[in-house]
Formats: structure tokens, C-alpha cells, sequence
């Protein structure tokens, strides 16, 4: 087996595990679109207090947020085509990548849903009533003032949340994705050097998480100073 | 639709005759981290030279690398490690003599200490400067503001995020099953091999997680309810 | 011309408006005295809607409402005639002082935007704010956020302005710009309704003065009436104990 660890690997192998991170990318970005889409909907739900979609709202999150996700991409491996069976859509040949971002997208809505419920209602009072005291309608009190205010509320969680979901995406590799990770697993499976793989795929992960949290912060600064005048 | 029930309930009888395994990879690296992670963020805290900048760094290093990557690495150097050290000194012993729970253990608690002295961390800054303050400027020394003061404020007020640390640890132990671990996943997962019925296995060990997580939730909740009575009664 | 009528509010079973009858003539500044609790915000915030009362009639003008038969409607246009000066200033956080002040003249009223900027800028002016058109609000003092606040009410020109306690959430230094400003413009004859713990103040600009008690309006009249010469007990004791030093004096 020879060394345990070659660092000179770790650069050879570090472009090819690179090649694959499009795929990492794409999950996280139309998994995160999904999400808000969704979660806004169950938000709404819960906060408009929607009888039996509430409900539903309510224990659709708790199961996502109280199972690993592992779990739940094979669930949607395996049991959304059986579901869909029922109405006589055979999904049975889509791409795995579909059912991975369906996963995410899914997982991402319960999050998103509880932050943004969560920042709506941590716009406070008062702002609304001062929109009504000058006669906006609910809807415009909504858009004009709460909305943009609960944006920023809700900005660190969303960036937080979308790291976590960067990272979740490494378990992608479990259903056959050759993304990064993956890529890192063939890379060991024909060298017997598994370790550099993984350690050059740890820097990749690494480093978009320092950049996202740094670009996140750039953007809320931005956004507060833009929207409240706060430096 | 042939979703197998019957199947369904064998495996999630075998996942829970091996819940106390994941319980135990859970709650281990929880408890640990509570002790090791409050240490770390005193140190972060007070600007301990070196050593807080060195525990910054290993915060940024652990949160940034997914988890699954931190288990098998832990793994490879641990196992392969330990083989070429028993090869150089001859020992008779060997790396498949590990049990990988050891393993399994190591990479979580890595992992929760990161995460926990981040949530302590922030419940220190969150106590009012005030209180520092007054316990100062009554003569106490610098571990006695801790100890009494401080620290009594600060945790039960983290109790909500490290229950909710808690849940994150416990649905990371699903990933050991990646390094043959049997967890109550990979027990559930075992079960399947047989007759490929792998939704079931996974229904059943999504089931077994869900209400271990969901105890976990309502606990924190009533604590939350608990100790916010205390912090009215207190201010009023 | 505002006039309430029998208005009853209770929140769960505790009352705390019971049965108020009010009648505000065009110009006339009405300043609602009386101890915590004893419904003077909350029968403001009826009258604008934020709470709704049970039972009761509002007239503004020549339009009449009935509290509990008010539909969504009417409570927009109620509240179109209406405007509020809030204890805790509430400005929109996400606007800066002109926005504030325009806003909801471009949204609700329609006013094209550069005519709404013109009536914002000439209204910050009036209340001494030239130098901060594009201050948000966290950069604003407590003070200067308030006087912002008078000046969004004004630019709806409302039929009458209701000022919640517009002073008790500010520093003592700055309580007197806040007063002076609403002095300025109850003397231009706007309709106002305040309620305020600044008797002084009460004596000084009230057109009339009415004392409010568990829920029922004790006593009313001129200033002069009522801060001189209490009738009722309760008007008396309350006097008494918010201004002793007055019972020496005269």
C-alpha cells in the first residue's frame, strides 16, 4: 500500500476533484430555489393558521428537520416513484441527480419555512401598525414594510442554512452522484489512495464555506446599510 | 403500491434493539462536548494567546468540512495509521482489532465539541455586560464572576440550541454505518440485504429517528418554557 | 368633526372602556388625561382601529361607523382620515426620514412622487429636520425620530391626528422639541386628540381637557376648569398627586 499519506497526491488529485464541482454547485443552488419556494408556501401556511394544511406544515417539518437526511434521499430514491406510480407516472428512469435536488429541495423547504416564519413575526408590531395608521392595506403594509424588513432578519439563518446544505451534500455520493466527493471515492477505489482524495475534497468543502460565509456577510452589511442605513 | 408493512415493523424491530448504540454515539460526544466546548469558549472568549486563536481555527476547520468527509478521513488515519505503527514496531495486534465505534465516537465528537462551544460561546456574549460589571465591582475574583454569575445565566439559556445540537449529532450517527458501524440505520439497513426491500428499512429507521428526535424537541421545549417563567419572575 | 359614541371594549373579560362618548370640534386640540390603565391609549387605538371596540359609533365628518359592523372597507377609510403619532415612534426602520414621511402618500393617496418628496421635504422643515431628509431611523435620535413621526401624520392632512403618550418614551432633555413641535401645529388648527402625561403641556394648548378613569370619562372641560377647579373626587385625588405644588400656588 505504500505511504499512508502523500501530500503530492492531494495537488495531483485536486484538479480532477475540482472538474466535479459543478455538480456540488448545482445541487446547492436548485435545492436552495426549491426550498424558499416552498418553504414561503408552508410558511404562510402556518402563520395564516390554514386549518389542516397547518397541520400538515407542522409535521412535514418536524419529520424533515428530525431525520437525517440520508434517510430521507432514499426514501425519495425509493418511494417517490412508487408514489407516483399510484397516478401512473413512471419517474423510474429520471436522472438520480433529479431525485437528489428533489431531496434537498424538500429537506431546504422545512428549514426555510421555520425562517421564515420565524423573521416575519420578528418584525416588530409596531411597524405594522404605523402602516396601517397611515392607511396601507394588509398587503401593501406586507410588501412595503415587513416583507423587506424580515429579509434581513431572515438573511444570516438562510446563509447559515445554505452552508449546512453544501455540506449535506456530501452524502450525495451514496446514491451514485460523482460529485466531488464521489469523485474523490473512484479516485480511491483505482489508486488505493482514498485518503488524499478526501482530504483534497475536505479543502474544497472548507474553502467554499469560508467563501460563502464570507460572501454572506458582504451581502448583509451591504443590504442593512442599503435598507436601515445601518454601517 | 407494494410498500411491505409487515417487513416495515421487522426492521424497525431491529433498529430499535440497537437504538442504545446510537444513543450512546449520540449522547458521548454531547456530554464531552459540553465540558470540553464550555472550556473552549471561555478561552475564545477571554483572548487566551495562541490557544484562542488555535481553537478558532479549529472551529473554522471542523464546521467547514462535512461531516461524512470527517468520519472517513478519522477513519483512514486511524485505521491505516495505527497498521503502519504496528507494522514498524511489530505488534501482533491489528487494525481490524479496533472496533469502529472508537471510530465512529472520535469523528462525533470532533465534530459536536466544534459545534456546541460555538452555542456556548454565544450565551456568554449574550449575558449583559452589566453583570460582569457588578460582579466585578463587588470584589469577586475572575472565576467566581464565572462561576456564579455567568455561567449560571448563560447556560440554561443555551439549552434550547444545544438540544438542538443534540438532534444535529444524532442524525449524523446515521453516517456511520458508511465505516460498518451497526447503528439502528445500518440494523435496519442489514435487514434488507436479503430481500432488497430498502424503503422499508429506511421508513423504519426514519421512524426510530423521528420520535428519538422529537422527545428531544419536546424536552427542549418544556425547559425553554421553564426557565423563560424564571426570567419573568425575575424581572418583575 | 369626530364624535364617539357609547364605545365599549373589553379585552377577555376584563373591560376597560366602558361606554366613552367624545365629541371633538374641527380645530379643537383634546388632551385625555388620567392614570396608567385607565383606557385612554386603548380608546385611541379604536379610534384608528388598531384595537377593535365591541360595541359603539364613530362619526368623522359626515361618514358614521359602527365599530362592530365595520367592514375592511371602512376600516381603511377610517384610518385614511386618521393618523397616529405612536408612544414607541414606530418608523418604518426600512426607510429613511423622507420615506417615511412619503411613503404612504405615493402608495395609499396616489400623489406622484416628486410632488409627495415636496410635501416631505416642506413637513421635515416645519418640524426642524432639514439636515436629515436621508437619515434612517437608527441614526436618528428619540426626539428627532418622533418629530419625524408628527410630520408622516401630517402629510396625510388628516382629519384629526392622534398622538399616543408621544413623549413618555423619551429622554427628559428631549421631551421639550417633541412638545413644542406639536404646539406649532396644533396652533396652525389641525384636529387633534393627545393623550399625554404633560399636564403643563395640557394647560398650555388643550382646547379642551377631559379625565379619564377605569374606563369612563370622569370629568371634562376647559383647562382652566378642570385643572383649577375639579368637580369630581377622582379628578381632585389624581391632581393632587401628580401636581402637588399646583395647591399652593392658586
Amino acid at each position: 500500500m505504500g505511504k499512508l499519506f502523500d501530500i503530492q497526491l492531494v495537488f495531483e488529485y485536486f484538479p480532477k476533484l475540482l472538474s466535479r464541482l459543478h455538480i456540488t454547485l448545482s445541487i446547492v443552488f436548485a435545492a436552495t430555489v426549491l426550498g424558499v419556494i416552498l418553504g414561503t408556501v408552508l410558511a404562510l401556511f402556518r402563520l395564516a393558521k390554514t386549518p389542516i394544511l397547518n397541520q400538515v406544515a407542522v409535521v412535514y417539518i418536524s419529520f424533515m428537520r428530525g431525520t437525517p437526511i440520508i434517510v430521507q434521499m432514499f426514501i425519495v430514491y425509493y418511494g417517490l416513484p412508487l408514489l407516483l406510480l399510484m397516478i401512473h407516472l413512471d419517474i423510474n428512469h429520471w436522472d438520480k441527480l433529479i431525485f437528489i435536488i428533489i431531496t434537498y429541495g424538500l429537506n431546504m423547504a422545512a428549514f426555510m419555512a421555520e425562517i421564515i416564519r420565524a423573521s416575519i413575526i420578528g418584525v416588530s408590531i409596531g411597524q405594522t401598525e404605523a402602516a396601517y395608521s397611515v392607511g396601507m392595506s394588509r398587503l401593501q403594509a406586507f410588501r412595503r414594510i415587513v416583507a423587506p424588513q424580515a429579509l434581513l432578519i431572515a438573511l444570516p439563518s438562510l446563509g447559515m442554512n445554505m452552508m449546512g446544505l453544501l455540506q449535506n451534500t456530501s452524502i450525495a455520493f451514496s446514491l451514485g452522484i460523482i460529485d466531488v466527493i464521489g469523485k474523490a471515492r473512484v479516485i480511491g477505489a483505482s489508486t488505493y489512495h482514498t485518503l488524499e482524495g478526501y482530504v483534497g475534497a475536505a479543502v474544497i468543502f472548507l474553502a467554499l464555506c469560508i467563501l460563502m460565509e464570507y460572501g454572506f456577510t458582504h451581502i448583509e452589511k451591504k443590504l442593512k446599510y442599503k435598507m436601515i442605513g445601518l454601517i | 403500491m407494494n410498500f411491505d408493512f409487515h417487513f416495515m415493523m421487522i426492521a424497525m424491530k431491529e433498529a430499535i434493539r440497537y437504538t442504545p448504540v446510537t444513543l450512546l454515539l449520540a449522547f458521548v460526544p454531547f456530554v464531552l462536548g459540553i465540558l470540553l466546548g464550555t472550556l473552549i469558549a471561555l478561552v475564545r472568549l477571554f483572548h487566551v494567546r495562541i490557544l484562542g486563536r488555535l481553537m478558532q481555527v479549529y472551529i473554522v476547520i471542523t464546521k467547514g468540512i462535512p461531516v461524512i468527509l470527517q468520519i472517513l478521513i478519522i477513519y483512514f488515519v486511524m485505521v491505516q495509521g495505527f497498521d503502519t505503527i504496528a507494522d514498524r514496531f511489530h505488534w501482533s495486534l491489528h487494525s481490524k482489532d479496533i472496533n469502529v465505534i472508537y471510530v465512529a465516537l472520535t469523528a462525533l465528537f470532533t465534530v459536536a465539541v466544534a459545534n456546541i462551544s460555538e452555542t456556548i460561546r454565544g450565551a456568554l456574549m449574550a449575558v449583559n455586560r452589566g453583570q460582569y460589571e457588578a460582579a466585578y465591582s463587588v470584589g469577586m475574583t475572575h472565576n467566581q464572576v464565572l462561576r456564579r454569575i455567568i455561567l449560571p445565566q448563560a447556560l440554561p439559556a443555551a439549552l434550547p440550541m444545544l438540544c438542538s445540537n443534540l438532534i444535529g449529532i444524532m442524525k449524523s450517527t446515521s453516517l456511520v454505518f458508511m465505516i460498518s458501524v451497526v447503528d439502528l440505520m445500518n440494523a435496519a439497513l442489514i435487514t434488507a440485504t436479503a430481500n432488497y426491500k430498502y424503503l422499508e428499512a429506511y421508513v423504519a429507521a426514519a421512524i426510530v429517528y423521528w420520535v428519538l428526535n422529537g422527545t428531544i424537541e419536546k424536552i427542549s421545549l418544556i425547559l425553554e418554557k421553564r426557565f423563560s417563567v424564571y426570567r419573568k419572575e425575575g424581572v418583575f | 368633526m369626530i364624535e364617539l359614541k357609547g364605545v365599549y371594549k373589553a379585552f377577555g373579560r376584563h373591560p376597560v372602556l366602558k361606554g366613552i362618548g367624545l365629541k371633538v370640534a374641527k380645530g379643537e386640540v383634546v388632551v385625555v388625561i388620567g392614570p396608567s390603565g385607565s383606557g385612554k391609549t386603548t380608546l385611541l387605538r379604536c379610534i384608528n382601529f388598531l384595537e377593535k371596540a365591541d360595541e359603539g359609533e364613530l362619526t368623522i365628518g359626515q361618514n358614521h361607523y359602527h365599530f362592530k359592523h365595520a367592514s375592511k372597507k371602512d376600516i381603511l377609510s377610517v384610518r385614511r382620515q386618521t393618523a397616529m403619532v405612536f408612544q414607541s415612534y414606530n418608523l418604518f426602520n426600512n426607510k429613511t426620514a423622507l420615506d417615511n414621511v412619503t411613503e404612504s402618500l405615493i402608495i395609499t393617496r396616489g400623489v406622484a412622487k416628486n410632488e409627495a418628496e415636496a410635501i416631505g421635504r416642506r413637513l421635515l422643515d416645519k418640524v426642524g429636520l432639514t439636515d436629515k431628509y436621508d437619515a434612517y431611523p437608527c441614526r436618528l435620535s428619540g426626539g428627532q425620530q418622533q418629530r419625524v413621526g408628527i410630520a408622516r401624520a401630517l402629510a396625510l392632512n388628516p382629519e384629526v391626528i392622534l398622538f399616543d403618550e408621544p413623549t413618555s418614551a423619551l429622554d427628559p432633555e428631549l421631551v421639550g422639541e417633541v412638545l413644542a413641535v406639536i404646539k406649532k401645529v396644533a396652533r396652525e388648527g389641525i384636529t387633534m386628540i393627545v393623550v399625554t402625561h404633560e399636564l403643563a403641556f395640557a394647560a398650555d394648548v388643550a382646547n379642551h381637557v377631559v379625565f379619564m378613569d377605569g374606563g369612563i370619562i370622569v370629568e371634562e372641560g376647559t383647562p382652566q376648569q378642570l385643572f383649577f377647579h375639579p368637580k369630581a373626587e377622582r379628578t381632585q385625588q389624581f391632581l393632587k398627586r401628580i401636581l402637588p405644588e399646583w395647591n399652593y400656588d392658586i
